[in-house]
């Protein structure tokens, strides 16, 4: 407590040197920038004509195969499951403990009745987030049952609950162990930083390896997926407390408890709750996909219409799942937004809040039994009432037959054209050329953002590896499906986001649907795409496409209106006129911003790319729904190629973001009295999405 | 007014060096101590930011440190409670060296002791004001209802009664400020650090909260000591006045010692505009009595030249110059004019 570094500021007063700012020293420009460029392009085609004229591909004999190693693990599993102490001592009673813990809480929401769940529901969401959200919550849930998906959606929620409650659980604590003490904070950055960026799906295959197929499964691939935003924004809210409010607290004698207690985490309470806000979309994201490994729920739903076909029935569970995501999203961030306004009745006195929330809460819980012995006793439903449900199936199905036979001609020739003129030649040139002329490629790239020999090796080897794993065309045709979604959606997105930055308007009509894209689960994307183009690789690049949009928008209206104004100013004041303050000025400055977006892009058409897998999109994705269904090894195996293509693309893009950073004075606090930027600049950093942190700010 | 026994000394810095850096604590005592920063850093990569301070603070006294920003002014002040930990030296409250303490007793010196006033006030935003005045106490583990009566009386004592049930952001900076002075009174302790509290705040308001100080200080006699980078407000404010540079202390004393004779150029530079009449004081101006007795009347010694000015208007016979009921020296008003012209030159 007695010992500490001065606060950077202090030694910067002191007169301690200014942090040497490095400029990369350009190459002079020798040549006109469109002769440079020309010299490289004739340079890349040259390399790959020659590459076309050696062998292609990663050589067969030098493939290894893990995977039989893996499913050799797996036999072992199965037949030493009721001998070895390792399951019998360890995993046998963690799966039945899970699994009977989520029975239970089925039993208990299933018993509460439908009419008395939904007021339960309402019940919570006004107490926490006033009676606004308990209409919403009550309509939503309201919504499933009259889609018919009641019993499914309770399970969904269950498993949410029940995996969510365990993430907040653990990720709190070691957040805030993380935000006091900064060497915590580095050891588990790189590992948070991986588990953001492994889609999820590839989570799933390592635990059903262990737990098999099930509620435990699903349970435990949840969790992992989910804590990182808990840890991460606990941490964050806990490291940004001022130093002069630390300082106030040391200087009455504040004890290391009294410190925390009383100090950081108040004032890390706004960041915390946007981080259970996260961990809980995140964990609706995974619960659904959760569904591959026989948990049921609405995700199977969803799974049983995309396997037969049925785009009614997927659409069904689609939208039942986007009403739960609703409810849980807008819930848990106005719970955070109230929190961060923190007037009760404040004015009238000291212990006024208490009281009326006190009898607010009485009342709820009066009638949540009320609803629920009239649901027992009176009507006598556990379920909601068939005779009340809505069929959607038959029409939708009707509507999209239609489509089909009206504007097949139309997508048939988009996923022509798309396959003809951009997948397919895009994986030949891959798969055609040699397998270390890719991964030298690779590593140039990475080099050339980085200028770091160290993210050049990683990306060499990594390719490499995914090569020596055997699974090198199915890996290069998931790259060349990501390369196009990720053009197609970067080109849409910049433009986009531009156009939003200048002009207010725009911005405020696309914000609710950029707020409604983020909130609905990848997964329900399949679901239009396959409506529309039927299965195979084009409906899972155009879902992967659009679920990233958002981002790319966001963070390039965002960058651009974060330059400072008097930057702005400045220009105008030189006679610039808009279109060069919007090209001299504004984005350039919004770069790092824009580039952000560009790695979130890339990231989010992954994971999109790869649940692809279900509907019949080709590469690793097809090798993990293949795992999880029959053979573990090879799923097993595709995830690790998933996991380290995944780290490439993250590490160079990053690379890409921070070369182009421009030093921003460093946001201090999060959620209390900040400005807007810093409070997005924050949220953007940690990578949350930015649409929650905007949410808090709109009601701060 | 300063006085040397050790039981009349409030608080005393001995010989305190606080270095940042690399093995700083290896830098005491060496010929590299004497280094100017610049080279101390180019040679061993610390920075020393307060170097070989020594002061003592009687009970009772205004204190005042002031030095420009990088003069190494807050990190000491922040050295007298530990929130800073010194590399060398002693800081001893009412006689005991602090440094020697371990965190309970520290704790315990900083919840009854001595209390702080922040230079952006640091209140918690997330807390009423009564809370965040209430916040020593509550440190400190006395139930609610009493702390909060407290505090509510505190609140009246700076002027905000009937203020405590709003939030800092809903407070004006000067009445931020006075909330801070509040949260520093509430544990009533002996000793009050001030880092450089009016800083932020405009002028006006910042004379307001100087004058709200006086008053105070009038009212409850606390030790207090003074950071500031505003010589008026140190000349207003101080008993006694230490200049800082560099991490040293350049000289000490009186506002009038420090006008009158300044130690060196650095401190002459910065007196030089400080109107001579609004410091000196009839004592140093006045001139050994002769025995005459054609007197206009009596002036005290202890008074400054400005105040003076009205009585040399209406005579211009000699004043009688009285220190308690003796005479010691008599004014004459060329004495008077003079000082006055060395402001205006």
């Amino acid at each position: 407590m007695a010992v500490r570094t001065p606060p950077s500021s202090d030694l910067e007063e002191l007169g301690a040197p200014e942090r040497t700012i490095v400029v990369p020293t350009a190459d002079r420009p020798r040549f006109p920038r469109w002769v440079r460029f020309l010299i490289w392009a004739v340079a890349v085609v040259a390399v790959i004509a020659v590459g076309l004229q050696l062998s292609g591909g990663f050589p067969e004999s030098r493939t290894v195969d893990v995977a039989a190693k893996f499913n050799d693990f797996n036999d072992w599993v199965i037949t030493n499951q009721r001998t070895s102490p390792l399951f019998v001592n360890f995993l046998d009673p963690v799966r039945n403990g899970i699994q009977s813990a989520y029975d239970q809480m089925v039993l208990v929401l299933s018993r509460l009745t439908w009419l008395g769940l939904i007021a339960l529901v309402a019940a919570v969401a006004g107490l926490v987030a006033g009676w606004r959200l308990s209409i919403v919550a009550a309509c939503g849930f309201l919504f499933m049952g009259l889609l018919g998906l009641w019993e499914p959606s309770v399970e969904t929620l269950s498993l949410m609950i029940f995996a969510v409650l365990i993430a907040v659980a653990i990720g709190i604590p070691v957040g805030i162990w993380a935000g006091r003490r900064p060497s915590v904070e580095r050891a588990i950055r790189p590992v948070l930083d991986a588990m953001q960026t492994i889609p999820a799906f590839s989570y799933l295959v390592p635990v059903v390896l262990l737990f098999g197929i099930g509620v435990p499964t699903a349970l435990i691939a949840t969790v992992v997926f989910a804590i990182p935003p808990a840890i991460r924004l606990t941490g964050l809210g806990v490291r940004q407390v001022p130093e002069t409010s630390l300082e106030v607290g040391r200087s009455f004698g504040s004890t290391s408890h009294q410190l925390l207690r009383r100090i950081q985490l108040p004032l890390a309470k706004p960041a915390i709750l946007l981080g259970v806000n996260q961990t809980i979309m995140m964990a609706l994201g995974i619960v659904v996909i959760a569904a591959t490994v026989g948990v049921g729920g609405l995700g199977q739903v969803v799974l049983d219409g995309l396997n037969n076909l049925n785009v009614g029935l997927a659409l069904e569970g689609g939208l039942a799942i986007v009403a739960l995501a609703i409810v849980l999203d807008r819930t848990t961030s106005a719970w955070g937004a109230r929190d961060r306004k923190r007037r009760g009745a404040t004015t009238i006195h000291v212990y006024g809040r208490e009281i009326s929330r006190l009898a607010a809460t009485v009342v709820a819980l009066a009638l949540v039994a009320v609803a629920v012995f009239i649901g027992r006793q009176v009507l006598r439903q556990q379920d909601f009432p068939s005779a009340w449900t809505v069929n959607i199936e038959a029409p939708v199905n009707a509507a999209v037959s239609w489509i089909t036979r009206t504007f097949g001609g139309v997508t048939t020739a988009i996923t022509n054209v798309t396959v003809k003129y951009a997948l397919d030649p895009l994986k030949n040139l891959l798969t055609d050329v040699p397998w270390w002329m890719v991964a030298g490629f690779a590593a140039l790239i990475g080099w050339r953002v980085s200028r770091r020999w160290g993210l050049a090796a990683l990306a060499f080897v990594c390719i490499a590896a995914v090569g020596v794993l055997g699974l090198w065309n199915e890996s290069m045709d998931t790259l060349s499906q990501v390369m196009v979604a990720v053009v197609v959606s970067v080109a849409l997105a910049i433009p986009l986001g531009i156009w939003c930055a200048q002009s207010d308007r725009v911005e405020r009509a696309l914000r609710p649907v950029l707020d409604m894209m983020q909130t609905m689960p990848q997964f329900v994307y399949l679901v239009p795409a396959v409506g529309l183009f039927g299965v195979g690789r084009v409906p899972g690049v155009i879902a992967g496409l659009v679920y990233a949009l958002p981002p790319g928008i966001r963070l390039t209206n965002l960058g651009i209106r974060q330059v400072p104004k008097e930057i702005v100013e400045a220009a105008e004041a030189y006679g610039a006129n808009r279109s060069q303050t919007l090209w001299k000025v504004q984005v350039p400055l919004a770069r790092p911003s824009i580039l952000l977006g560009v790695n979130q892009t890339i990231i989010m058409v992954f994971s999109v790319v790869i649940i692809a897998g279900l509907i019949g999109g080709a590469g690793l994705g097809l090798e993990v729904v293949r795992g999880l269904s029959h053979d573990p090894g090879a799923g097993m195996v595709a995830g690790i190629c998933i996991m380290l293509l995944a780290i490439v693309i993250d590490r160079i893009t990053q690379a890409m973001g921070e070369a182009n950073r421009i030093a921003v004075p460093p946001s201090r606090t999060f959620g209390w009295r900040s400005g807007p930027s810093t409070k997005r600049a924050a949220a953007v950093a940690t990578g949350v999405s930015e649409r929650t942190s905007q949410e808090g700010e709109e009601s701060t | 007014m300063p006085v040397d026994e050790p039981s009349q000394v409030a608080v005393s810095c001995r010989n305190a060096w606080k270095v940042y850096g690399p093995k700083a604590d290896r830098i005491v005592g060496t010929s590299d101590a004497d280094l100017p920063r610049g080279e101390l850093l180019e040679k061993t990569g610390c920075v020393a930011a307060v170097r070989d301070v020594s002061f003592d603070v009687s009970p009772g006294e205004v204190f005042v440190v002031m030095g420009l920003s990088g003069s190494g002014k807050s990190t000491l002040v922040r050295m007298l409670n530990r929130l800073h930990e010194p590399t060398a030296g002693q800081v001893l409250i009412d006689g005991e060296d602090i440094l020697t303490f371990n965190d309970d007793r520290l704790r315990e010196i900083r919840r009854r002791k001595i209390s702080m006033v922040f230079q952006h006030f640091g209140l918690f935003p997330h807390r009423r004001i009564v809370d965040n005045v209430a916040f020593g106490m509550e440190v400190q583990g006395i139930d609610r209802e009493k702390r909060t009566a407290r505090a509510n009386e505190v609140l009246e004592v700076v002027g905000l009664g009937g203020l405590g049930n709003a939030y800092p952001d809903e407070l004006s900076g000067g009445m931020q400020q006075r909330v801070g002075l509040a949260r520093a009174l509430c544990t009533d302790p002996e000793i009050m650090l001030f880092d450089e509290p009016f800083s932020a705040l405009d002028p006006l308001i910042r004379r307001d909260m100087q004058d709200e100080v006086v008053r105070l200080q009038r009212e409850v006699h606390k030790t207090m000591i003074f950071i500031t980078h505003d010589l008026m407000e140190a000349l207003k404010l101080g008993d006694r006045i230490a200049i800082m540079k560099d991490g040293r202390f350049v000289q000490i004393g009186t506002p009038e010692e420090v006008v009158a004779h300044p130690a060196d150029d650095y401190v002459a530079d910065f007196t030089r505009d400080v109107p001579r009449a609004h410091v000196l004081t009839v004592r140093t101006i006045m001139r050994p009595a002769n025995g005459e007795t054609d007197y206009a009347g009596d002036v005290a010694a202890g008074s400054v030249v400005q105040d003076v000015l009205p009585l040399m208007v209406t005579s211009d016979r000699p004043y009688r110059v009285i220190d308690g009921t003796t005479q010691v020296g008599m004014l004459d008003r060329t004495a008077v004019l003079a000082a006055m012209m060395e402001d205006a030159g």
